[in-house]
């Protein structure tokens, strides 16, 4: 753990595994690395990592003066006890696998793109402005799928802004894409006090787009909707694309040894610049649907962190499409069995929140104990 | 692979940071959510009532009410609901129960998701957005026809209609007797104000208060800033103290924080908003404007229980459900030692005027340039 690994990845050549030193304790016992992690110890450490957040949770809620039993159960129920309760947690979950995938493609190229967020805003942006923009002209099956473009290109540029500046000065993208979740906002904020406020609204917020440019939903009951199939199709794209084809190759070159693959021929520049791309892509999209099939409006508070919270479905979910989105329905479902757990059994829902964030660190601690072991030494000087 | 950890870990500090500083729920509203000591409180007013209102044995016993918060319950905008609550409580409508819980710091993008979880649970009798919630309302009352639904404040595109009322507080009446003190008082003839967003009813108190202190002293003149935002304690100190340095002595208070800066500075005072803030600063706050949401709150449950009781159909009017001072809509808090006896003199007899109808003052949504 040498002071030399700092967070700045854009100078840093990504030197290859680092010699090992085993650390010891005492003479007796060394704690040293594991040469392969087979999937069932992993398994093992996820589950063991949920069950401690669990029981972490548990004890929290027992200082708030509710039944730890009966909350975890109204949890579950709420989140996944009824028809009306699954639908509407995977209405919850749709931008969570968006923004998760976003932040799981660029971190497999070890592209560390924390921007999901601004890029969501700007998905958000570009959907409205074409559903603002040809709404009234264009007819709905046209609407829709220019809708989705717009969404798309718009987080796309926001993040190729960051991509650009890495693969041509080597900018730190974690700087320049948390800054960017600042400055979309306050252009935001700007467009929507003057040129986008509604008419005659004192409100930070536009018109009410046409119902034509609104995504339809995908039952006659509940919210749920058509941007839940897309974020199912995107994942699917996203794997085929990282196991499939010669760009996903490069991306995971990219982020297992960016040295190598600049020997073997991969532009990293270029596939710096790609990567952003999708992964803002992808944000930009979590972003449409919000704004398509949810809020029809722009306002600055249409995402609940959405961007963010992708970031720990990535990494909870191990930068895998299929992890992402069994995470990000995880999540989607604790959000919204919160509020049923808070009206039957008074928890506060904002304890979802820590259950979250438990988990993100226990799983995290998980991924670390789990390569390695202690092993005893029988002689050692 | 040590590399991609610490890599990881840096991230999480970065996102831990982030997540901390840019959701705006605050994370820490882990507070208790229902009020177990007013409910038994309610109980007691139930059975005393009971024995001696006999009519009410038809109807409903019990009336659950389900809150929906933008914010926190230390929140002026919002204690000022929770206090009517409480009073009705006591109050005890035709001898009922009335019990009410809340849901805070709900943004606007999960609404509609929390108003349908509040109506799915049945447990609810009536369900009130309390602030920005029309548009979640619409997305749910048809689903619910027998759950009354309310939403409060500008309204935002809300439609009421059918089940889905809209209530509002109008204060412009009350700021104006603020705005009495703040043109007797002042020593600069320079008053100022802090508010949230250039929105309707943010300015029309603010308007208020200004025309009440020309009335007294003309040579008055009033500045105004907009924070845009409706909670920003650290925002709203900061414009204050600008105001203050620009020769303000008064400043209306129209979101919390304006007394932080009150307090380091000799001579300048505050006026509060919504709920009574004496006890916040009481060093430095003349009175507050008081949104009363009473009658509002009487009138939706005499609703529900006309529905309940004799099968009344629900017919909300397509516009907002609001009362003047005169019937109770909204009031000032008793006044502060800090303000002079001729002063609290002028203000009670202009409140008087107020009352009778003799004074009518004009509602003014315009902004405050």
């Amino acid at each position: 753990m040498t002071k030399s690994q700092s967070p700045d990845t854009s100078t840093d050549p990504l030197p290859g595994q680092p010699p090992t030193r085993p650390l010891r304790f005492g003479t007796k016992w060394r704690f040293e690395k594991r040469l392969h992690v087979g999937w069932k110890s992993e398994a093992v450490v996820l589950v063991v990592a949920i069950l401690v957040a669990v029981g972490i949770s548990g004890l929290l809620i027992m200082a708030s003066g509710a039944g730890v039993w009966d909350s975890y159960k109204a949890l579950l129920q709420g989140a996944v006890g009824s028809r009306r309760s699954i639908l509407e947690s995977l209405v919850q979950a749709t931008p969570l696998i968006f923004t998760g995938l976003a932040a799981a493609v660029a971190f497999r190229a070890k592209v560390w793109n924390i921007g999901g967020e601004g890029q969501f805003f700007a998905g958000a942006m570009g959907a409205w402005w074409i559903a603002d923009a040809a709404g009234n002209t264009l007819p709905q099956f046209l609407m829709l799928p220019l809708i989705v473009v717009f969404g798309a290109m718009a987080g796309a540029l926001w993040a190729g802004i960051a991509g650009f500046l890495k693969a041509r000065y080597g900018t730190n993208e974690i700087i320049v894409t948390v800054m960017m979740n600042f400055i979309i906002l306050y252009i935001l904020s700007w467009l929507l006090s003057g040129p986008w406020q509604a008419p005659e609204e004192f409100y930070f917020q536009t018109v009410k787009m046409p119902e034509s440019t609104w995504m339809p939903t995908l039952f006659a009951d509940g919210r749920l909707h058509w941007g839940f199939v897309l974020a199912i199709i995107a994942a699917i794209v996203v794997y085929i694309l990282e196991r499939k084809t010669p760009l996903g190759f490069e991306i995971r070159g990219l982020g297992i040894n960016a040295v190598a693959a600049r020997f073997k021929g991969i532009s990293v520049a270029r596939t710096t610049i790609v990567v952003m791309l999708i992964s803002g892509a992808l944000a930009g999209m979590a972003g449409m649907v919000e704004v398509s099939a949810i809020h029809h409006r722009l306002q600055l508070d249409i995402s609940i962190g959405y961007g963010f919270i992708g970031i720990i479905i990535a990494l909870i979910g191990r930068l895998h499409p299929a992890g992402v989105v069994a995470t990000a329905f995880a999540f989607g479902a604790l959000v919204n069995g919160a509020t049923f757990m808070q009206i039957t059994t008074g928890t506060p829902a904002p304890l979802v929140d820590v259950i979250q964030g438990l988990v993100l660190i226990t799983v995290l601690i998980g991924a670390v104990v789990v390569q390695y072991r202690i092993r005893r030494l029988s002689h050692d000087g | 692979m040590r590399t991609r950890l610490i890599k990881i870990f840096v991230l999480l500090t970065v996102l831990t940071l982030f997540a901390a500083a840019c959701s705006s729920d605050g994370g820490t509203t882990t507070t208790e959510a229902t009020d177990g000591a007013t409910t038994t409180e309610a109980t007691d007013g139930a059975t005393t009532t009971e024995a001696t209102d006999g009519t009410a044995e038809d109807g409903p016993t019990e009336v659950s009410i389900g809150l929906v918060l933008s914010g926190v319950k230390e929140e002026s905008w919002v204690s000022s609901m929770l206090e009517t609550l409480n009073r009705i409580q006591a109050e005890s409508p035709h001898g009922m129960t009335v019990n009410y819980e809340y849901f805070e710091s709900i943004e606007y993008a999960d609404g509609a998701r929390v108003i349908g979880d509040l109506a799915a649970s049945g447990k609810y009798d009536i369900i009130l957005g309390h602030s920005l919630f029309g548009e979640s309302v619409a997305q749910v009352n048809d689903q619910y026809p027998d759950i009354l639904f309310a939403f409060s404040g500008s309204g935002n595109d809300g439609n009421s209609g059918d089940n889905a009322y809209w209530i509002d507080a109008y204060t412009h009446e009350a700021a104006y007797l603020t705005g009495v003190i703040a043109g007797m008082m002042t020593k600069t003839n320079k008053i100022s104000g802090v508010a949230a967003f250039p929105t309707p009813n943010v300015n029309a108190p603010l308007n208020g208060y200004i025309a009440g202190a020309k009335s007294v002293n003309p040579d008055v003149t009033a500045k105004v800033t907009y924070l845009e935002s409706w909670f920003d304690p650290t925002g709203a100190k900061e414009s204050a103290t600008a105001q203050i340095a620009a020769g303000s002595d008064i400043i209306y208070a129209e979101r919390e924080g304006p007394w932080e800066a009150a307090k380091q500075h000799e001579g300048v005072y505050v006026i509060g908003h919504w709920s009574d803030e004496s006890s916040v600063a009481p060093e430095v706050i003349l009175t507050s404007t008081l949104a009363l949401w009473d009658p509002a709150m009487n009138f939706l449950i005499e609703t529900w229980y006309a529905h309940e009781a004799a099968g009344t159909p629900y017919d909300a009017p397509s516009d907002r459900i609001v009362y003047s001072m005169a019937d109770g809509g909204c009031d000032i808090a008793p006044m502060s030692d800090l303000v002079p006896a001729d002063v609290q003199a002028k203000v009670m007899e202009v409140k008087g005027e107020i009352m009778n109808r003799e004074l009518e003052i004009p509602l003014n949504p315009a902004p405050i340039e």
